[in-house]
């Protein structure tokens, strides 16, 4: 009886729970919504110091400064430049002693003197060569023997310098002897005649009195070193050069005008012995030498020979006080000419010399940071990698693009940023700006300074630049910023120019932050 | 991104759940769904394991109960998210001329606004391979036999990850995903239960009692929970992006699932079996308690599920820790380095142990019918209190408060069935559903949500639960 109305009553149950569920709205086809969405990112946060922009490299440095600060150092290399005083270690002038007469059948021993070439003054002295001559004439009728001992002269063996003649009656008798490898020592009795070789002649003969005649001479005496007095000597001119070779830092030339620049001149003269001969440098010149022209180093007067004596060594500091060094470094030379007489001994005083002597020239400059900058430019090509694929295709559905660029410049040099987008091949795809003049650098004004050329504060500046759809795409595209920071100081192009003064931890800090507004498609 | 993104999208969307009879949170059969997961007192014959062992010597003397999957499965499904309904679906997800909607910022908002509570998703499914009960009669007993698998997942989708989907990466501002969380784990239990009527202690007003319990043994095929999940994506004034991760995950995992470790080089793959090699294993007990007071309360007090589980296979802590800030995309190696930052560093760990989802259960049921004769046919009202003791898979320490009716005004009306659950993980659920019965099959249908069936655009749960069982 029941089993109807229960059947019933289930069939609408179950189809009322089928109607209800035929009024759920099941979502058919499933699709991700689209929607806009801000993408903030940082694409580029760099600072550059100084470092960066003067390219530190080999030339250029920091030097520590009192106040714990430091100063940029713009600093040659140590360049050295020697001439050798080989020419002043001779004396080749003939010297001689003539007419002497002595009677060979006395049996006392004769002491002669024959003078040194030039007026040298010997206390020792080591051979190269040198040119021993005699001349003897019997005009007796005996034979005669000729004994003839140098008692300063010995040759390397210890042996003394002797010569042994026969001399035939009524004749004549030449010889000539090299010095070389002997060895002068001033003999003990002649020490208050240091300018003659002491000659001792000994004769025998068969007749009592038999006079020969002598004549003696000494030339071309070259020295392997010398101790006495060798009369003062001109070397002559010597003009010696050496390339600057400033790496990087020869970009600044014709940029910048330098300040507190040095010139260390050290002249050393070179030498085994502890009492060297004295030098005189005359008319010295330091010219620099430039693409097309040259610069004298003068002093404060507009003088540009330089002249000094020195005994040792001698230090000689171009400052811009006593030069026109600032100028001359400015000039960034590419390569320095010395050019001076050198007169050895000048003051004829006693001193030691050697054939291996040399007047050594040693030079190097610097200047601190304190410069004037017409205008100097750097490159600096950075990677955006951080953009995926799907980046990219979103940056390329981008609303609008807006890069925010901020520069906080901390260096007293006005800059002109350029930042040019490329592509992974470095092909140019454009330049960011919004200058309505159709320039496409950025200006960003320097740091204040006060009157002593130090920052008294930062300067900051931004801008921010739209994309239109074409630089969208291009940004999209984009692998490289490659960053131009030109810099100069203010009023750059006076003359003499204001300078400032920089330190390596003056920097510019350089935000490029972009807003990208696009359309976030999953499907 | 993209990925993330439609992973998240397809969880929201697709994530199928069928509710365990696990823990304080978990649902079980069609009746109790019915009853808006009011089970405690009113669970009998199979339906009593798991949830009180002793409710298994209510059934009739001599009385031998199963189910399986004929001839219909004990099968319970549902779908749903805390934070999104199928109107949500359809209008954000559904198409606009044939084209994808574009949303417009107040769509942005309001899809915002729904995340406002956090993005919870819930992966709870369990499958009865086989229960079979026996009852003798009061003095010697009744017996009981389960074998069931669960899987059990909670994830919580970070609040502000939708905030930065949506509007992007604003500036000076901090993206935190502290409110993220993982909880998930597969689990086979094998339970035998026995109950029985204890002796009159004459304790009145209360009746006689029946004490039950039930002894598992568990195996566990995986298992993941955060220690700890604090990372946030940092904005500041000057666009740099600072990221921070403190995360860490502890896991365990089958030999079978080709698990490695990060530093491991070797070759290894998964093999897809049903039955896995365990990665850990643990015992368990439900100890239950049931009688009446005054004669008409049914009162229902059961402790389940303590014990543990100790993991000992693939043991991991997945690690992403370490800071980073993006200063310049420019800067070189910076993907690489960001990837290498928070690639999830699967470290191995020593054994550790989980607890069960121990879970305090008290339940309280009328039978209207037997106090007062003059009632039309069989009328039950039954209320319980389900309390989780701990935060494991399944369980939830917020308290979930049940009430539930069901009535068969006459024999040749089905049962009807209705009830409430407040509190818990997922906060208020209508139930409702419907019993047939015979001398010897039951059918039951079930919906614990009433609210999603009668206004279903609106329904963020749609579950469904149907199921027979066997009784001579």
């Amino acid at each position: 009886m029941n089993q109807i109305p229960e059947r019933i009553l289930y069939v609408t149950i179950i189809s009322l729970f089928f109607f209800k569920l035929g009024c759920v709205n099941l979502p058919s086809d499933l699709v991700v919504p689209e929607w806009d969405t801000n993408f903030n990112l940082p694409i580029v946060n760099k600072t550059y110091t100084l470092n960066d922009i003067i390219r530190s490299q080999d030339y250029i440095s920091t030097q520590a400064a009192t106040n714990g600060d430091s100063l940029y150092l713009i600093q040659s290399g140590n360049y050295s430049i020697s001439s050798n005083v080989g020419s002043f270690v001779q004396v080749t002038n003939p010297a001689y002693v003539r007419n002497v007469y002595i009677n060979a059948g006395s049996a006392n021993a004769d002491t002669i003197y024959i003078p040194f070439p030039e007026g040298a003054q010997l206390d020792s002295a080591s051979f190269i060569s040198g040119n021993f001559a005699l001349h003897v004439s019997n005009s007796s009728s005996a034979n005669v023997n000729l004994n003839l001992m140098c008692p300063g002269l010995y040759s390397s063996n210890g042996s003394q310098f002797n010569v042994q003649r026969y001399i035939s009656a009524n004749q004549q008798d030449t010889a000539a002897y090299n010095l070389a490898g002997y060895n002068y020592m001033i003999p003990a009795n002649q020490i208050n005649n240091k300018g003659s070789l002491q000659v001792i002649l000994n004769t025998t003969s068969s007749l009592p009195v038999s006079y020969i005649s002598l004549d003696l001479y000494l030339s071309d005496f070259h020295f392997k070193s010398i101790s006495g007095i060798i009369p003062p000597k001109s070397l002559g001119v010597k003009t010696e050069s050496f390339n600057l070779d400033l790496g990087d830092a020869a970009d600044f030339r014709n940029k910048v005008y330098l300040q507190n620049g040095k010139l260390y001149l050290n002249i050393d003269y070179l030498s085994k012995y502890s009492n060297p001969f004295g030098v005189e440098v005359k008319n010295l010149n330091i010219i620099g030498i430039g693409n097309a022209d040259s610069l004298f180093l003068t002093d404060s007067t507009g003088n540009s020979n330089f002249n000094f004596k020195f005994v040792g060594s001698y230090q000689k500091l171009f400052t811009q006080k006593n030069s026109n060094i600032n100028k001359f470094i400015s000039f960034f030379p590419s390569k320095v000419l010395l050019s001076a007489e050198y007169i050895m001994n000048p003051d004829d005083k006693e001193g030691s010399a050697s054939i291996d002597d040399s007047v050594n020239f040693n030079t190097y400059f610097s200047t601190t940071s304190y410069l004037s900058l017409k205008t100097s430019t750097i490159y600096d090509s950075t990677r955006i990698s951080g953009f995926s694929q799907d980046d990219r295709d979103n940056i390329r559905k981008a609303k609008f693009v807006n890069l925010s660029v901020s520069a906080d410049n901390g260096i007293p040099l006005t800059s002109y940023l350029q930042i040019t987008l490329a592509d992974s091949l470095h092909h140019r795809l454009f330049t960011v700006t919004n200058n309505s003049d159709g320039s496409d650098s950025l200006y960003i004004p320097g740091a204040d300074v006060d009157q002593n050329g130090n920052v008294s504060s930062r300067t900051p500046s931004s801008i921010i630049v739209q994309l239109d759809s074409t630089e969208i795409i291009k940004f999209s595209k984009a692998h490289y910023a490659i960053i131009k920071v030109s810099v100069r100081t203010k009023s750059a192009y006076l003359n003499p120019p204001p300078v400032v003064y920089i330190r390596p931890t003056d920097n510019l800090i350089l935000h490029i932050n972009g807003q990208i507004k696009y359309r976030v498609d999953l499907n | 991104m993209k990925k993330i993104f439609l992973h998240f999208s397809a969880i929201i969307l697709f994530t199928s759940i069928t509710w365990a009879q696990y823990g304080s949170i978990g649902s079980s059969d069609a009746r109790s769904m019915s009853l808006g997961n009011t089970y405690n007192m009113i669970s009998r014959g199979v339906y009593s394991i798991g949830i009180n062992p002793s409710n298994l010597i209510i059934s009739p003397d001599n009385s031998l109960e199963f189910n399986t999957v004929l001839p219909i499965p004990f099968l319970s499904l549902g779908t749903g998210t805390n934070f999104i309904n199928l109107k949500n679906v359809n209008y954000y997800f559904g198409k606009v001329n044939d084209q994808p909607r574009i949303l417009t910022e107040n769509d942005k908002q309001n899809l915002n606004s729904l995340f406002a509570n956090g993005g919870l998703v819930f992966i709870n499914t369990s499958l009865n391979l086989l229960s079979v009960t026996y009852k003798a009669d009061n003095n010697i007993g009744a017996f009981g036999f389960a074998m069931k698998d669960v899987l059990e997942g909670e994830f919580h989708f970070p609040h502000e990850v939708t905030n930065l989907l949506t509007d992007g990466n604003l500036i000076n501002h901090t993206y935190n995903t502290n409110d993220a969380k993982v909880n998930a784990w597969w689990i086979r239990e094998y339970s035998l239960s026995y109950a029985r009527q204890l002796p009159d202690l004459g304790l009145k007003p209360i009746g006689k009692i029946n004490v039950g319990i039930s002894l598992k043994l568990v195996n566990g095929f995986f298992y993941l929970k955060n220690e700890s999940i604090n990372s946030y994506l940092q904005t500041t004034n000057d666009y740099r992006i600072n990221l921070y991760a403190n995360n860490q995950i502890l896991g365990a995992f089958s030999n079978n699932f080709g698990f490695k470790y990060s530093n491991d080089t070797t070759e290894s793959h998964g093999n897809g079996t049903p039955f896995p090699s365990p990665a850990g294993t643990g015992f368990g007990m439900d100890i239950g308690f049931n009688s009446t007071i005054f004669k008409v309360w049914n009162v229902s007090l059961a402790l389940t599920d303590i014990g543990g589980i100790h993991w000992n296979e693939n043991t991991t802590m997945i690690t992403d820790t370490g800071s980073y800030t993006i200063n310049d995309i420019s800067q070189s190696n910076f993907l690489d380095t960001l990837k290498n930052k928070f690639n999830g560093e699967k470290i191995k760990t020593g054994s550790f142990s989980s607890g069960l989802p121990t879970a305090l259960r008290l339940g309280v049921s009328y039978n209207l019918d037997i106090n007062h004769n003059s009632w039309p046919g069989r009328f039950l009202f039954a209320f319980d209190y389900n309390q989780g003791l701990n935060n494991e898979p399944g369980n939830s320490l917020t308290p979930r408060f049940s009430v539930g009716a069901e009535w068969k005004p006459m024999d040749w009306i089905p049962f009807v069935r209705s009830g409430f659950s407040f509190g818990g993980l997922l906060g208020f659920h209508w139930g409702f559903g419907l019993g047939i019965e015979t001398s010897f099959l039951e059918f039951n249908i079930g919906t614990l949500d009433l609210q999603s069936l009668l206004a279903p655009n609106s329904g963020k749960y749609f579950s469904v639960a149907i199921d027979s069982r066997w009784m001579f």
